[in-house]
């Protein structure tokens, strides 16, 4: 039997484990102290340097790009808009990178020439740059074949591109940016600083092989939105008249306007030639200047409003006075100035509508320079408008003390003065607007990032006439189309009003006035008594008629016809029978005995006519009231088919002529020969359909 | 020299048990268990949060390239709806633009502006033998 170890009287021991315990616990405390020590070491002591280590190896930061605002016509659609896109650059120091692969394997997708590439590349390669740009700003599909390639020592940075959807649709009045995204025109140059947002950052952990496994970003604010006064349909509208005059007259240039007279708000403004631009910098700067508010002409006939209008506003004159033409000629210190016509006794208004100039040199000799001067600074003459567009010059204005003896006879019928075709547009929007003069302006309003309003459109206005002269000048500006020198700018359902100029440009070789080159303008308004919109088109150097009533009146007459049905304005006059095309061939030949016509009217009236009021027309219903004023506005398209048309008669006319006709029709046509058409078949007033083949026989009559 | 015997026959003693020891060793063990535990939870975290941080960063990634492609498509829908477009659309399936007479101009009650059926007054009704629109918005 084992003894009781209870019972035994032993003396306690010395604990080992507790020793045991003391040791390995002794030495966690030295290990921890060690380790404590090391790491305030280079917590501390080391921060600095370590920290920057690790965020070299670590973290990798990149440039968040602030998307340019958007540009918004009046109704809210997109007119250009910033997209990030790839460009990409070679790293000619890695060690994979192959300059010839890469030269080649580019020069493939992007269509360029592979030499010149790979030269700049195997040079960035001699001499060890870490950066040569490859491609800026590639399109997507485009740079997904790049990606495909997966070249080494090539990678690809997100770079904002600006696009403009509608292309060259008012290119001078958006403008263009460069290649870093900086406004170089038009309202992407005026609005740049609200435009441009403010660039963010993203910081990225990343893994040893550089991916990235955590991100802090400081987002990028994206600029503000600027709203124009601009609809792109009117504009749209505007451009496809001025094209077509263009082709038309072969004008050198050619400007319209479209001005709303109560709120100075311009709905279109149109250069020609344009140029799109996505594409800008390939562009001319004679292109890319905007005529509108840089073109500086002298006004001729369209001048004579502020004469008239001051000597009505002045009571030196009413329109029902009479005033003697002279027949024809008036001296004025030994100068004398002719009409194109000789007329002897006329009223004042019918002076005005026959554009006499002896009748406007007579009104401007009873209001005397001083009272001219200034009524031309009231309507804005000599000074800019202050539309927000860069490069605005003021045209040219000398103060009475410095006119000539004889200046009167110069400046009242709009010769001695330059003007831009905005401020002639401002001043007959006075007249239209009751006397008041609004400044025009492009933009509506600027929106921030959220879309909210953060600055509206307050144009200056002031009083330049009274109502009651205002409202004198209106039907006598309406005889100018009525009985006058425009009645090509008569409309089908409403009333116009307006003024056509034909000014001789000076010859810079002789420094004297040009007898072959000519500005023809036309500047008006419709509908009479409620004005809803202000045009004025301005052609430079139409070659064959050079008349303001010719050329320019049917553009402005197209542009109405179009704009207003658009802007839900009701008619306010009989429509014309769209059956035939016959009331524009008489209009033209009426036209041909007035001042402003001349022998070529017939053929440009039957030209500039639409072929659809040659074609039955069907009817289409447009709701109007329950969306009301400033809903949505619709253009209105009418079938052409179905017994919708009638073939017009295209006999006389060049290929080109003939095939924008049938273009405009919706026909194909086949075309035989050169020169004139002879021959047509379908004849003319047959029944045609949509997209029907019509064969035409052209020939020359020698 | 043998100082033991080759047997030992005390398989009967029994041995004093330290309870105090035995605590201690508890709770070094208990605390041991918690430290390793702790680490492995904390070890846990770390990798969940990095792969967290990976799929985040896909995400991020994602929703960077849905927004250029959404940007994209509204450019491409600006661009198909810009007049010019719908112009070309219109003529090519043989419409063209409505000239002001053949608009029929209808006052439609307010109260039901959604109605199919305007009202076209008597004086101002046409032959409506072809009718179309086209919505330029």
């Amino acid at each position: 039997m084992m003894p009781e170890r209870s019972n035994a009287k032993t003396k306690t021991r010395p604990d080992a484990s507790r020793q045991r315990v003391s040791v390995v616990v002794l030495l966690l405390v030295l290990w921890m102290l060690v380790i404590g020590g090391r790491l305030v070491y280079l917590q501390v002591g080391q921060h600095d340097e370590l920290s920057d280590r690790a965020r070299r190896q670590q973290q990798q930061s990149a440039k968040t790009n602030a998307l340019r605002g958007l540009i918004l016509d009046r109704n809210g659609h997109e007119l250009a808009r910033s997209l990030d896109v790839d460009s990409f650059v070679a790293e000619p120091t890695d060690e994979k990178f192959d300059a010839r692969a890469t030269a080649q394997k580019f020069a493939a997708v992007l269509g360029v020439e592979e030499s010149p590439l790979r030269a700049r590349l195997e040079e960035a390669q001699k001499s060890k740059r870490k950066f040569v740009w490859l491609a800026r700003q590639v399109d997507a599909a485009q740079a997904k074949q790049i990606h495909e390639l997966k070249l080494a020592g090539v990678r690809a940075v997100k770079e904002p591109k600006r696009y403009y959807p509608n292309g060259a649709l008012a290119a001078h009045v958006l403008g263009y940016v460069g290649t870093d995204d900086e406004g170089l025109a038009g309202v992407e140059l005026y609005q740049n600083a609200a435009l441009g947002g403010e660039a963010g950052k993203t910081v990225f952990d990343r893994d040893a092989r550089h991916k990235a496994f955590n991100s802090f970003e400081v987002e990028a604010a994206p600029g503000q939105s600027i709203v124009l006064t601009i609809d792109q349909n009117i504009q749209f509208q505007a451009e496809r008249a001025v094209a077509e005059a263009m082709e038309l007259t072969r004008a050198k240039s050619a400007t319209a306007l479209v001005l709303e007279p109560r709120t100075g708000e311009i709905l279109a403004l149109v250069n020609a030639p344009t140029f799109d631009p996505n594409g800008a910098r390939k562009i001319s700067d004679d292109v890319r200047k905007n005529q509108a508010l840089q073109n500086i002409y002298e006004p001729g006939s369209t001048f004579k409003v502020v004469a008239y209008s001051a000597a009505i506003e002045e009571k030196l004159a009413r329109p029902t006075d009479t005033i003697d033409c002279q027949m024809g000629s008036i001296n004025l210190l030994g100068r004398t100035i002719h009409d194109t016509h000789a007329y002897g006794t006329l009223t004042v208004t019918e002076a005005l509508a026959k554009s006499s100039n002896v009748a406007a040199i007579k009104l401007g000799l009873r209001l005397g320079k001083e009272r001219m001067y200034d009524y031309m600074r009231r309507f804005g003459f000599g000074e800019r408008t202050g539309i927000e567009l860069k490069g605005e010059t003021r045209g040219i204005v000398r103060k009475p003390e410095q006119w000539h003896p004889s200046s009167m006879g110069s400046v009242a019928i709009g010769q001695e003065v330059g003007v831009t075709p905005i401020q002639m547009a401002a001043a007959f929007a006075t007249i239209a607007n009751d006397g008041v003069r609004v400044a025009p302006h492009l933009v509506r309003e600027v929106r921030d990032a959220n879309g909210q309003a953060i600055q509206r459109a307050t144009p200056e206005s002031h009083r330049v006439l009274s109502t009651e002269t205002a409202r004198t000048m209106r039907p006598m500006l309406e005889s100018v189309t009525v009985g006058g020198t425009a009645k090509l700018a008569q409309l089908d359902g409403y009333s116009a009003a307006g003024k056509t100029g034909t000014a001789q440009k000076i010859d810079p070789k002789t420094r004297a006035y040009s007898k072959t080159k000519y500005v023809a303008s036309f500047v008006g308004f419709a509908p009479i008594e409620n004005p809803a919109v202000v045009i004025i088109v301005v052609l430079d150097e139409p070659a064959g008629s050079y008349y303001g009533g010719t050329v320019a009146a049917p553009v402005f007459r197209a542009i109405a016809e179009s704009v207003l049905p658009y802007l839900d304005v009701p008619p306010d006059t009989e429509f014309k029978t769209p059956a035939s095309g016959g009331d524009y061939d008489e209009l033209a030949r009426e036209s041909n005995a007035d001042g402003d016509a001349q022998a070529s009217a017939t053929h440009h009236a039957q030209s500039s006519a639409p072929e659809s009021a040659q074609a039955l027309l069907p009817q289409v219903v447009e709701q109007q009231g329950a969306s009301g004023a400033g809903g949505v506005r619709e253009v209105v398209y009418a079938a052409a088919s179905e017994r919708a048309l009638l073939m017009p008669d295209v006999r006389g006319r060049s290929v080109r002529e003939a095939a924008r006709v049938c273009s405009q029709l919706g026909l194909e046509l086949e075309a035989h020969g050169e020169g004139r058409a002879v021959g047509q078949s379908p004849a003319a007033g047959a029944r045609v359909e949509a997209g029907q083949i019509v064969r035409v026989e052209f020939g020359r009559s020698d | 020299m043998r100082r033991f015997p080759q047997q030992n026959f005390n398989h009967g003693v029994r041995r004093e048990h330290d309870t105090r020891a035995l605590k201690r060793q508890l709770v070094m063990l208990v605390c041991g268990l918690a430290l390793a535990g702790g680490f492995v939870v904390a070890a846990g975290q770390h990798f969940a949060a990095v792969r967290y941080g990976y799929d985040g960063e896909k995400l991020r990634a994602e929703r960077v390239r849905l927004m250029r492609e959404q940007q994209q498509l509204i450019l491409q829908i600006n661009a198909a709806t810009a007049p010019a477009s719908l112009d070309r659309a219109a003529r090519e399936i043989g419409m063209q633009p409505a000239r002001p007479s053949q608009i029929n101009r209808a006052r439609v009650n307010a109260a039901t502006p959604d109605s199919d059926a305007p009202t076209v007054p008597a004086a101002t009704t046409r032959a409506k033998s072809s009718r179309a629109r086209s919505m330029a918005h």
